[in-house]
C-alpha cells in the first residue's frame, strides 16, 4: 500500500514547515516584492533610455545647414534630453529607495521568522530568571 | 483500490486536535494579556516582565500553532491523482473535510447535512431540499469522487459521485429536477469563487502584484494629443473598474496576440457576431497588456478604442477627415507603445460617404504596412463580406480572426460570476436554478448569440423581479415570465404542460388526425427521447422523412405537432422545396452577402420552431447535401460564416416520391409492410435519396393509404369544424351518417387520399349553405342538414 502523504512525526513536520516551507514561502515573497518594484518603476527600461528625448520630442535639423536653425534644434533637443534624464533619474531613485526598503524590510522579516522560536523561549527564560 | 482512513496523516493529527482547535482562541488571548501587560506595567516593565515573557511566550506557541494546524490540514501530497492506481491508499487523497465526514459511521448524513462550502452551496443556492440518507458503499463513492476531484477528494466531489452512483440519492434529485451535472456545476462554481479568494488573500504572489501595472513605461514613447481627443484608454478604465474575469475566447486571445506580435501584416480584423464577446476579448487582451502578462512585445502598451463616429461628426468633409486621420495615425505610429481598436470597421470604409460616414482606407492602408502602426478591427460578419472582403487590397493587409459564440455551460460559468455584481445591485438572490432556466430558455427561444442573450435575460429578469414582485430570490418562474413577455409564448405553464402533453402526445394528435399510428407513434416517441435527453445524437430535436401517397396526412401531421408541440401552426416554418430546383437555390436557404437566407434567418429568429421541407425529392441533390450536415450535427453555417443552430428545431421532409409504385403495389393487395420496402428499394436504386442522406433522419415514416373507414372519420372531422363556424352564426348543422357515406362515395379515390373530400365538401356543402346563408333564408335559431341524395339543404 502507497502511503501519499508524510506520515513523519509531528515535531520533524514542524521544523519542516517552519524553517523550510514557511521561511522558503518568505523568501519568495520577498523575490517577489523585489523583482516587483523594479518592474514597477521600469528601473532598467528607464536607464536604457535614460538620455532620450522627453516623450520622444525632437526637433527636425531639417535639409540643408543653416546654422541658426540647427543651434535651435540642437538646443531644444538638448533640452528635452536633458529634461528626459532629470525625470528619469527621479523615478530611478525612487524606485532604488524602495527597493532597499524591500530588501531590509524582507530580511528583517525573514530573520525575525527563522529565529522566532529561539527568541521566544531566550524571552521567556530572561523574563523569568 | 485500498481505501484506510487510519492510515492516513489526518488520523495521526487526530490526535493532537485537543491542542490545535482551541489554538486560535489562546493566541487571541494571550496577544490581549501582552499588551494589557505592556500597558499595566509600562512605567515599572521591571516588575512585568515574568508575566510579559510568559504571555509573549503563550501568544507566539498558539500563534505558532494556528498556523502549523492550517498547514497540516493541506499537507502536501507526493503524488497527484492522475498516478492513483490499485497499489494507493484512496483515503491520502482526502480533504481535510472530506476525512472529517467519511471518519464517522452514518457518513452519507454528515456528508449531506456538512457545513462545507461546496456541500452548502448545492443546497442552499440550488435550492434542493435534503434527502433522507441511506448508507453507500464508501469505496465506491471515493473512487467515483476521483473523476472531479482536482487535488484532493474534496466534500463536492464526494456529492457528486454520490449523485452518479447512489440509488437515494438519484431518485431524489429526480423528485427535485435536479441533475448530477447541476450538482457539478455549483461544485465548481463554489470552488471557482473560493479560488479567487484564496488568490486575492496571498496579496504578496506574482501574479496580485503584477495587477498593480507600472510606472514610467511611456516616458520613451511620445504623446498623442490629437488621438486622445478621439479615444478611450482601455488602461484607464482597468484602472479604476478593476479586474473582470473573461470566460471562454482563450484561442481567439492568443491568436491576436500573435498576430499583434508580428513585424509584418500585424494588424487584426475581428469578425463576429454583436453579442458574441468581440467588446470581453478586447478588455481581456488590455487587461492582460496593462498587467505585462501578455507577449513581451506587448506589454504596457496603450490599448486605445478610436472612436471614429466622434471623428466623423467633428470634421464636414473627407478632405478634413483626411487631415485629422493622418494625424492621428501618425501619433500612434510614432508613439510606437498605442494598438488601436475600431469598432465597426466596416461603416467607415463607404466608398461614397454619406453625411456623417467616412472613408478611412485611403488615410489608414498607408499606415497598415508600418509594423510599428497596429489597429485591431472589429466587424461582423455582414459587414465583412459585403464591404472589407470586397476591398482585396484593404482586407490583405489584416489577419482575420472569427470570435465564435461561447458555449451554453461557458455562458452559464459567465453568468455565475456575474451574480455577485446582479444581486448587490437589486438587493435580491439568483438562485441557481434560475441561471439554469436563463441558458435554456435564451437558447431556446431569444435569437441573438451568447452570451448576450443570456446576460440581457439575467439583466430584466432582475430588473422585472425587483420592480414587479416582493420575492426576494430569482427563481425559474420569473425567468419563465419574461421570456413569455419578450416571445409571446405561453412558457409558465409549459413545463408541466409539455410533460403532459408528451406522455399524451399521440392521443392529442389524434384528435386532428386519423389512422397513421406508426406514424404518429414514431414522432411521438423521437419527441419524447428528444425532450427526455436520452438521445446521444448531436442534430435536431427530431428529424422525419414522411413518405406516401399525396392526401394521406403528411402535412396535416405536421401542422398538427405545430400547433400541439410549438404553440402554433404559425410556428412552423414551411419550404416548398420544389421551388428549390436548382443548385442556385442554396444562395436563396442560406444567403449571399446581399441578402438573408430563408432558411437561416428564419432559424436564428426562432430557434424553436418546425421546419417542413414539403416535396424534398423535387429538390436539387446539392441542396439535400446541405440538409446532410444539418441532420447530422445540429448546426449550418451560412453565407456570412454565421453558425445557425438547429438543435432545438425539429425537421420534417415530406416526400410522394415513388406516388405510382405505391398505387400499384395497393391495387396488387400488398401490405403496408410490402410497400415500404419496395419503397425504399425504389429511392434508392432510382437515385432519389442516398442511403447516407435517408440514414441521417431519425425516422423514415411510410404514410400508409387511407380505406374508406378512414376517410368517413375524415369526413367527420371536416364537417364537424364546418359545424363549429355554423354554430357562430346560430345555425345548428347536423351530421348524418349519410351525408357522410355519400361524400366517401364521391370523393374515394386513393390516388388523392383525403384531398379530393375536401373539394367534394366544398362544391356540395359548402356553396350551397354560403348561398342559403348569403339570402337570408338561414337565420339564427334555425337547424340545418343536407340531403345526400341531391344535397338540397332540409331547414326546421
Amino acid at each position: 500500500m502507497i502511503e501519499s502523504s508524510s506520515k513523519t512525526p509531528l515535531f520533524f513536520k514542524w521544523l519542516h514547515w517552519h524553517f523550510i516551507e514557511c521561511s522558503g514561502g518568505i523568501l519568495k515573497a520577498w523575490g517577489n516584492f523585489l523583482s516587483f518594484n523594479f518592474n514597477y518603476f521600469s528601473i532598467l527600461d528607464l536607464l536604457k533610455s535614460l538620455f532620450s528625448h522627453w516623450k520622444k520630442d525632437k526637433v527636425s535639423y531639417g535639409k540643408g545647414f543653416s546654422p541658426l536653425n540647427w543651434l535651435n534644434a540642437f538646443l531644444s533637443n538638448m533640452i528635452s534630453r536633458v529634461l528626459g534624464a532629470f525625470v528619469r533619474i527621479i523615478v530611478i531613485v525612487f524606485g532604488l529607495f524602495f527597493e532597499m526598503v524591500f530588501l531590509f524590510l524582507g530580511l528583517f522579516l525573514f530573520l525575525l521568522w527563522f529565529f522566532l522560536p529561539f527568541l521566544a523561549l531566550v524571552f521567556l527564560y530572561f523574563s523569568l530568571v | 483500490m485500498i481505501f484506510n482512513l487510519k492510515k492516513t496523516a489526518f488520523w495521526q493529527l487526530r490526535r493532537w486536535s485537543f491542542l490545535f482547535k482551541p489554538a486560535k482562541l489562546f493566541c487571541f488571548f494571550f496577544l490581549i494579556f501582552s499588551l494589557i501587560s505592556v500597558c499595566f506595567f509600562y512605567n515599572s516593565l521591571e516588575k512585568g516582565e515574568p508575566f510579559l515573557g510568559v504571555f509573549f511566550f503563550l501568544f507566539w506557541f498558539f500563534l505558532e500553532l494556528h498556523l502549523f494546524y492550517r498547514f497540516l490540514k493541506k499537507p502536501k501530497l507526493k503524488h497527484s491523482l492522475k498516478e492513483i492506481n490499485d497499489k494507493f491508499n484512496l483515503a491520502s487523497f482526502l480533504s481535510f473535510d472530506s476525512f472529517l465526514i467519511l471518519k464517522k459511521k452514518k457518513w452519507v448524513s454528515h456528508l449531506i447535512n456538512s457545513s462545507s462550502k461546496e456541500v452548502r452551496m448545492v443546497f442552499s443556492r440550488g435550492q434542493l431540499k435534503k434527502p433522507k440518507a441511506k448508507q453507500e458503499n464508501i469505496e465506491k463513492i471515493v473512487e467515483g469522487a476521483l473523476e472531479t476531484a482536482e487535488q484532493r477528494i474534496t466534500p463536492g466531489d464526494l456529492l457528486i459521485s454520490l449523485a452518479e452512483q447512489s440509488s437515494f440519492f438519484k431518485e431524489h434529485l429526480i423528485k427535485e429536477d435536479f441533475r448530477k451535472e447541476d450538482i457539478e456545476n455549483l461544485v465548481f462554481w463554489c470552488r471557482r469563487i473560493g479560488k479567487r479568494k484564496e488568490s486575492k488573500k496571498k496579496w504578496w504572489e506574482k501574479e496580485n502584484l503584477l495587477n498593480r501595472g507600472s510606472l514610467a513605461k511611456d516616458f520613451a514613447s511620445s504623446f498623442t494629443i490629437n488621438l486622445d481627443k478621439y479615444c478611450l484608454d482601455l488602461r484607464e478604465k482597468v484602472k479604476k473598474r478593476g479586474f473582470r474575469e473573461v470566460v471562454g475566447h482563450e484561442k481567439e486571445l492568443k491568436q491576436i496576440e500573435s498576430i499583434l506580435e508580428k513585424e509584418e501584416k500585424n494588424n487584426v480584423l475581428l469578425v463576429g457576431e454583436p453579442g458574441v464577446g468581440r467588446g470581453s476579448i478586447i478588455e481581456e487582451l488590455s487587461q492582460r497588456i496593462f498587467c505585462g502578462k501578455s507577449s513581451p512585445n506587448l506589454n504596457y502598451k496603450r490599448v486605445l478604442i478610436f472612436d471614429l463616429s466622434v471623428l466623423a461628426s467633428k470634421t464636414t468633409s473627407q478632405d478634413e477627415v483626411e487631415m485629422e486621420l493622418e494625424k492621428c495615425f501618425l501619433e500612434s505610429f510614432e508613439a510606437g507603445n498605442v494598438i488601436l481598436v475600431t469598432e465597426d470597421f466596416h461603416n467607415f470604409l463607404s466608398e461614397n460617404p454619406s453625411p456623417g460616414t467616412i472613408n478611412i482606407s485611403g488615410v489608414l492602408a498607408k499606415y497598415l504596412k508600418l509594423s510599428q502602426f497596429r489597429i485591431i478591427a472589429i466587424t461582423d460578419y455582414q459587414g465583412f463580406h459585403s464591404v472589407i472582403e470586397r476591398n482585396s487590397s484593404l482586407s490583405g493587409m489584416f489577419e482575420k480572426v472569427e470570435a465564435s459564440e461561447i458555449s451554453e455551460r461557458e455562458t452559464l460559468e459567465l453568468l455565475e460570476n456575474l451574480v455577485p455584481f446582479f444581486e448587490a445591485k437589486h438587493k435580491r438572490l439568483i438562485g441557481y436554478r434560475a441561471l439554469r432556466e436563463i441558458v435554456n430558455l435564451s437558447s431556446r427561444y431569444l435569437s441573438i448569440p451568447f452570451p448576450e442573450k443570456s446576460i440581457r435575460l439575467l439583466d430584466e429578469s432582475m430588473a422585472y423581479l425587483s420592480t414587479n414582485t416582493k420575492d426576494k430570490v430569482l427563481e425559474p418562474r420569473h425567468i419563465k415570465r419574461v421570456v413569455s413577455q419578450k416571445t409571446e409564448i405561453p412558457l409558465e405553464d409549459l413545463e408541466g404542460k409539455e410533460k403532459e402533453l408528451l406522455l399524451n402526445l399521440e392521443e392529442k394528435i389524434h384528435q386532428r388526425l386519423i389512422d397513421q399510428e406508426e406514424a404518429v407513434k414514431s414522432v411521438s416517441d423521437a419527441l419524447r427521447r428528444a425532450r427526455a435527453e436520452v438521445n446521444l445524437k448531436s442534430g435536431p430535436m427530431g428529424s422525419f422523412l414522411f413518405l406516401g401517397p399525396t392526401g394521406v396526412g403528411k402535412t396535416e401531421l405536421s401542422k398538427t405537432l405545430a400547433e400541439i408541440y410549438f404553440g402554433a401552426e404559425t410556428k412552423m416554418i414551411r419550404f416548398d422545396m420544389s421551388e428549390f430546383q436548382h443548385i442556385d437555390d442554396i444562395k436563396r436557404l442560406i444567403g449571399t452577402s446581399k441578402q438573408e437566407g430563408l432558411l437561416t434567418v428564419k432559424v436564428r429568429e426562432d430557434p424553436f420552431s418546425l421546419i417542413l421541407l414539403d416535396e424534398l425529392e423535387k429538390a436539387h441533390k446539392d441542396i439535400l447535401n446541405l440538409f446532410l450536415q444539418v441532420l447530422d450535427e445540429g448546426w449550418l453555417t451560412d453565407a456570412l460564416g454565421r453558425k445557425v443552430d438547429f438543435k432545438n428545431t425539429i425537421i420534417i421532409a415530406t416526400s410522394n416520391a415513388g406516388s405510382a409504385l405505391i398505387q400499384e403495389d395497393l391495387k396488387k393487395g400488398k401490405t403496408s409492410e410490402e410497400i415500404k420496402e419496395h419503397l425504399f428499394d425504389f429511392l434508392i436504386k432510382q437515385g432519389i435519396y442516398r442511403p447516407e442522406f435517408i440514414n441521417r433522419f431519425d425516422d423514415v415514416v411510410y404514410f400508409k393509404s387511407l380505406t374508406k373507414e378512414d376517410l368517413m372519420k375524415i369526413a367527420h372531422l371536416m364537417l364537424k369544424k364546418l359545424k363549429t363556424n355554423l354554430l357562430d352564426k346560430g345555425v345548428k348543422f347536423e351530421i348524418t351518417l349519410q351525408l357522410k357515406e355519400k361524400i366517401v362515395e364521391l370523393s374515394y379515390n386513393p390516388a388523392f387520399g383525403a384531398r379530393e373530400m375536401k373539394r367534394v365538401i366544398q362544391d356540395e356543402v359548402e356553396n350551397v349553405l354560403a348561398k342559403e346563408l348569403l339570402s337570408g333564408k338561414l337565420k339564427r335559431g334555425i337547424n340545418v342538414k343536407v340531403d345526400p341524395k341531391n344535397f338540397n339543404l332540409l331547414t326546421w
